[in-house]
């Protein structure tokens, strides 16, 4: 009777949901994301100057934020940046990742390797880089809205690209050649083929590249303060010089609001993803 | 069957090099219209390089390729009057059926009526009329496979090319889709080339097969003839089975003698492209032998010989006998009868043939 010495389980030995550490992992893990956030929304509602003690539920520092034209401009410089920025950076790293994928030329791994680095690159040292860069080819400031942006909007795109590259360059590795010879077969032109099948293929790659780009060059902070003049304020350069006064609920609400705008934008993504793998799919 | 005369491809002197390799070395070949024609060979031998340069997806290094009377020389694949079923199907998957079956007309600016008749009449010929609204991840793979076909059809090509394009099917389907192709070539009266390392599927299908190995066509002929008559060692060897000795000849008034060493001697007819001396083997298919008890009679040659090894194959039995010291021989034997009594291991036999049913090789 060798085996009446084991103890003996209920669960399989994969059902790892059923062990402690597993459920401390889980709830640890959660607690660190989401409870400063929380945190944060909840101080936004907060009836008091001071951020510390809870008084009473109150929105009229949403009110507040809404009627602080210096945070509303930034937000707006921060939605015209993300945007164009985003529009740039989707169809420069999309064609990158084409080039990548589809053509084989002298010196490509270093290519390769010089397009991945500004992830890597620590923001500081881009940020100071772009100052310098800016600074030195003269680039003109004080021009009329929105061209005072595009300083601030060509760093983001610097440094937004690249993410863009990787996940479209990582959708096409799944890409089956035999369709494009099969489309060029069938009568398609190159251009033709591009459009009717490339395209939609690498839909999901942009779709999610895009909105990376998007809440990258949003709540970018540190090369935005370097690129940044006087005139051209965005919102997490504008919160952090409020914070420098004091920590009112008005900036947890602004953060709010942000925090809100980056997870519609992602919802709204991810069902445009859903859908397209539905009707694929249903 | 309905093949005319007329040549709808040419091919001559066609080679083809990747850096230091030979894909296909300097091949000359004719396929006739209305010809369901294969390239048979086994993989890497050059065959589907071979059909990918018909399709204009690889460009020959030297020679010419004629396609209805004109040279493809720098005729890009979508100005070919061509079209190709590839071998992991490219039904387009963000497509429905009918938009994948659709597509070449389409690109070609073909008006939409038109477009949706032709749509229809290719999916029934390929018996996917209800199927026109699915996604292709729906479709099972002899389905994706029927889409394939019925996008090529639809654009009415002077050559339908099919690159091993039964290969993912299983066993049963595969069987059955070699009946349908079959049909279907009958019906749209399009010349197919096929590509295959099947040989049943060449043998089954095929007019005419063109039997390929390192890049170099070894014979070009009919089934039958294939089987039956092979040109050379390569072909004898792989198609089918065989059983190869080594062998003299020498002339014996209008007959050959053979000395097959373990074996034994018998004569056979002349061979008008062989001269006794170019002989070195012979050869005998294990289904043209016979396993008796006693001796046959004196009108086959037979040798006695001790059964080493028995395989059950269900329609049929593999029986390996030994011949003298160092000779195998696999005989198959038809399973006709439940009653039939089969031998057994080390029994002592007869195997015999009839003496022109052995082929003569260098």
């Amino acid at each position: 009777m060798r085996y009446s010495l084991i103890k003996r389980t209920q669960f399989g030995p994969l059902d790892y949901i059923h062990q402690g550490w597993m459920k401390l992992t889980l709830g640890l893990s959660f607690v660190f994301l989401y409870a400063p956030l929380l945190i944060l929304v909840i101080f936004s509602f907060n009836d008091s100057r001071r951020n510390i003690v809870w008084r009473g539920f109150t929105t009229k520092y949403y009110e507040k934020a809404w009627n602080n034209d210096g945070l509303i401009e930034a937000f707006a410089n921060s939605l015209t940046i993300a945007f164009f920025s985003t529009i740039v950076s989707t169809i420069l790293g999309a064609m990158v990742a084409l080039l990548l994928w589809r053509f084989r030329f002298p010196l490509k791994g270093a290519y390769e390797g010089a397009m991945t680095l500004p992830i890597v690159i620590p923001e500081i040292c881009m940020g100071v880089a772009m100052m310098a860069f800016f600074s030195r080819v003269g680039w003109p400031s004080g021009l009329v809205w929105p061209f005072n942006l595009s300083a601030i909007t060509i760093a983001h795109i610097s440094f937004s690209f690249p993410f863009v590259a990787v996940i479209v360059r990582a959708r096409l590795a799944n890409f089956n050649l035999e369709l494009e010879e099969a489309a060029k077969d069938l009568g398609a032109s190159e251009w033709q083929f591009f459009r009717d099948i490339m395209i939609p293929f690498m839909k999901p790659g942009l779709i999610a590249g895009a909105l990376l780009a998007f809440t990258l060059s949003l709540d970018d902070f540190v090369i935005t303060f370097f690129t940044s003049g006087p005139d051209t304020v965005t919102l997490p350069v504008k919160i952090y010089s409020m914070v420098r006064f004091s920590v009112t609920p008005e900036i947890n609400a602004a953060s709010t609001v942000l925090i809100a705008i980056t997870l519609l934008l992602t919802t709204i993504a991810l069902w445009l993803q859903n859908r397209t793998g539905q009707k694929l799919g249903h | 069957m309905n093949q005319s005369s007329k040549t709808v491809i040419e091919i001559s002197r066609v080679s083809k090099r990747f850096g230091n390799v030979v894909a296909v070395d300097d091949n000359s070949l004719v396929i006739h219209e209305g010809e369901f024609f294969a390239l048979l060979g086994p993989s890497g031998c050059g065959k589907t390089t071979l059909l990918r340069m018909l399709a204009g997806l690889e460009v020959p290094t030297e020679g010419s390729i004629l396609i209805d009377g004109e040279d493809m020389q720098g005729v890009p694949p979508n100005h070919r009057p061509i079209n190709m079923v590839f071998q992991s199907y490219a039904v387009f998957p963000h497509m429905t059926v009918f938009e994948n079956v659709g597509y070449g007309l389409k690109v070609t600016g073909v008006p939409v009526p038109a477009l949706r008749d032709a749509v229809m009449t290719a999916l029934d010929q390929v018996q996917l009329g209800d199927y026109q609204d699915r996604m292709p991840d729906q479709l099972s793979g002899g389905q994706k496979q029927r889409v394939a076909l019925a996008r090529a059809l639809v654009k009415k090509p002077k050559v339908l090319l099919l690159d091993e394009p039964l290969s993912a099917l299983d066993a049963k389907l595969r069987e059955a889709m070699q009946l349908e192709l079959v049909k279907l070539q009958n019906t749209v009266g399009i010349t197919f080339v096929i590509v295959t390392h099947d040989q049943d599927e060449a043998l089954s299908m095929a007019d005419r097969i063109a039997v390929i190995n390192e890049g170099r066509i070894e014979q070009i002929a009919e089934p039958r003839a294939i089987y039956e008559f092979p040109a050379n060692r390569f072909v004898a060897d792989f198609i089918g089975k065989m059983n190869v000795f080594d062998a003299k000849a020498t002339s014996e008034g209008d007959r050959i003698a053979i000395e097959a060493s373990d074996v034994g001697s018998f004569t056979v007819s002349h061979r008008e492209d062989m001269r006794p001396d170019q002989i070195n083997a012979v050869a005998i298919r294990p289904e043209k032998t016979r396993l008796t008890s006693q001796p046959p009679d004196n009108s086959l040659f037979s040798a006695e010989a001790r059964i080493v090894n028995i395989a059950y194959h269900g329609k049929e039995t593999a029986i390996f006998v030994e011949i003298g010291q160092h000779t195998e021989l696999a005989c198959a034997v038809q399973n006709t009868s439940r009653s039939q009594q089969l031998p057994e291991i080390g029994d002592i036999c007869w195997v015999s043939w009839k003496a022109d049913d052995v082929l003569l090789l260098e």
